[in-house]
């Protein structure tokens, strides 16, 4: 699996390497047991700091989404994909949190935002 | 054997590395500079077109080629000046020949490093690295490459081969001179070869690897692994002839001479451009 960063992106290297591996693992691109690349490899071939790597790497172990196994090297866990889900759920709650305190400070109601949130879904198309 | 001979293998070799090399070489400026940054190859299309047009360096090195074939052929026609005749008539023309060549190819490389050290100076202070980078997931290591049993095998002969000179002059010390100096030669190159060996398995993925795919980094391993094969079969074959009592040095240097010339045929017959159909590039998606 191919990854890319931008690096004059307003998201952070590390955090876009997290997110792809999640998307990665989300799709069965990445199955449990694969191995991935040391923090060296990926780190000299994407020409970025071995610590941010290593940032995205500990981000992804905290979320339970891969192993790191000492010199054996690093895989994706048997349960990264239930992980992954949890990690993107809790993640879209957060999200949805900050808007609902957003239109809440801009003076709409919790009716008013309900019926937003109706809306908008009622639009979504499966 | 004629010493026209050792001119002729010695010359060739001048003629591959300082001459043919370098114009090979050029055709990689270009990709070089867009896999840094596309951007600004296409901003910068006049600084690209005067290094395509060629370097001082380029012409430097071409200019040490054909100095390196006169000197040879001036010291086989032994028209050398007046300051080498005292030493030339005292040793023997094939080691003068050899001599010659050395000391050329020591004088070419540190004009080729200094160049190769200059320009990568130059594009790291000149050139931004892209804001858009691309990397493959799957990890590597020299087991993906050469099998595990083969990298212990060539290790383990390197090892041999390096502690077989010190223990054959605890029997054959009259035959066998220069034991320690011999024995640092070959660890220096040994290390070396290794550090090729675990670099080209490490290093990013470069023009080459899109050009050909993943067959190109297993080729790269492959050789580097290769070479340590050679090291050891040199090492062997001059140590026995030495034990026999003859002087290997003449011959072990003309046959490197001709496999350097050979080696750089072949690299030089491989393709340098994607192909059309576009395999080269979906391939290399995988190569790293």
């Amino acid at each position: 699996m191919e990854i890319s960063v931008l690096t004059s992106s307003p998201e952070p290297v590390y955090e876009q390497i997290v997110r792809q591996v999640q998307q990665g693992v989300a799709t069965g691109e990445l199955k449990p047991g694969n191995p991935l690349p040391t923090v060296r490899q990926l780190a000299g071939d994407l020409a970025i700091n071995r610590n941010t790597v290593a940032r995205a790497y500990k981000l992804l172990e905290d979320q339970g989404v891969i192993l790191t196994a000492g010199r054996r090297g690093t895989f994706v866990r048997e349960e990264a994909a239930h992980e992954v889900r949890r990690a993107q759920s809790g993640q879209a709650e957060r999200q949805v949190r900050e808007l609902i305190g957003d239109l809440l400070g801009a003076g709409l109601t919790t009716a008013q935002i309900s019926t937003l949130f109706h809306d908008a879904l009622s639009r979504v198309k499966p | 054997m004629n010493e026209w001979f050792d001119l002729i293998a010695y010359s060739i070799q001048a003629v591959m590395l300082w001459l043919v090399m370098p114009r090979w070489l050029e055709r990689f400026t270009r990709p070089m500079l867009m896999d840094r940054n596309p951007d600004w190859v296409a901003a910068n299309p006049d600084i690209i077109e005067q290094l395509e047009r060629g370097s001082w360096w380029n012409r430097a090195i071409r200019i040490w080629g054909l100095l390196s074939v006169f000197m040879l052929l001036m010291f086989r026609l032994e028209l050398q000046p007046a300051l080498f005749a005292e030493v030339v008539a005292r040793t023997p023309l094939w080691e003068v020949l050899m001599t010659t060549s050395n000391l050329m190819m020591a004088g070419g490389f540190l004009l080729f490093g200094y160049g190769v050290v200059s320009f990568l100076r130059w594009q790291k202070r000149e050139i931004p690295l892209g804001e858009r980078r691309q990397a493959s997931l799957a990890p590597r290591t020299t087991d993906d490459y050469v099998p595990r049993w083969g990298q212990y095998l060539i290790y383990g002969l390197m090892v041999a081969s390096l502690l077989a000179r010190p223990v054959a002059s605890l029997f054959w010390p009259e035959r066998i001179p220069n034991v320690w100096g011999n024995f640092a030669m070959g660890a220096v190159m040994s290390v070396l070869l290794f550090l090729v060996g675990v670099g080209s398995v490490a290093r990013a993925p470069n023009y080459m690897d899109r050009v050909l795919g993943p067959s190109y980094r297993r080729m790269e391993v492959r050789v580097a692994f290769g070479l340590m094969l050679c090291i050891v079969a040199v090492g062997a074959t001059s140590l026995a002839l030495e034990i026999s009592g003859l002087d290997s040095r003449r011959y072990g240097s003309v046959m490197i001479a001709l496999y350097v010339s050979t080696a750089l045929a072949l690299c030089m017959s491989l393709p340098t451009a994607p192909p059309k159909n576009g395999r080269g590039q979906r391939s290399a998606a995988q190569a790293a």
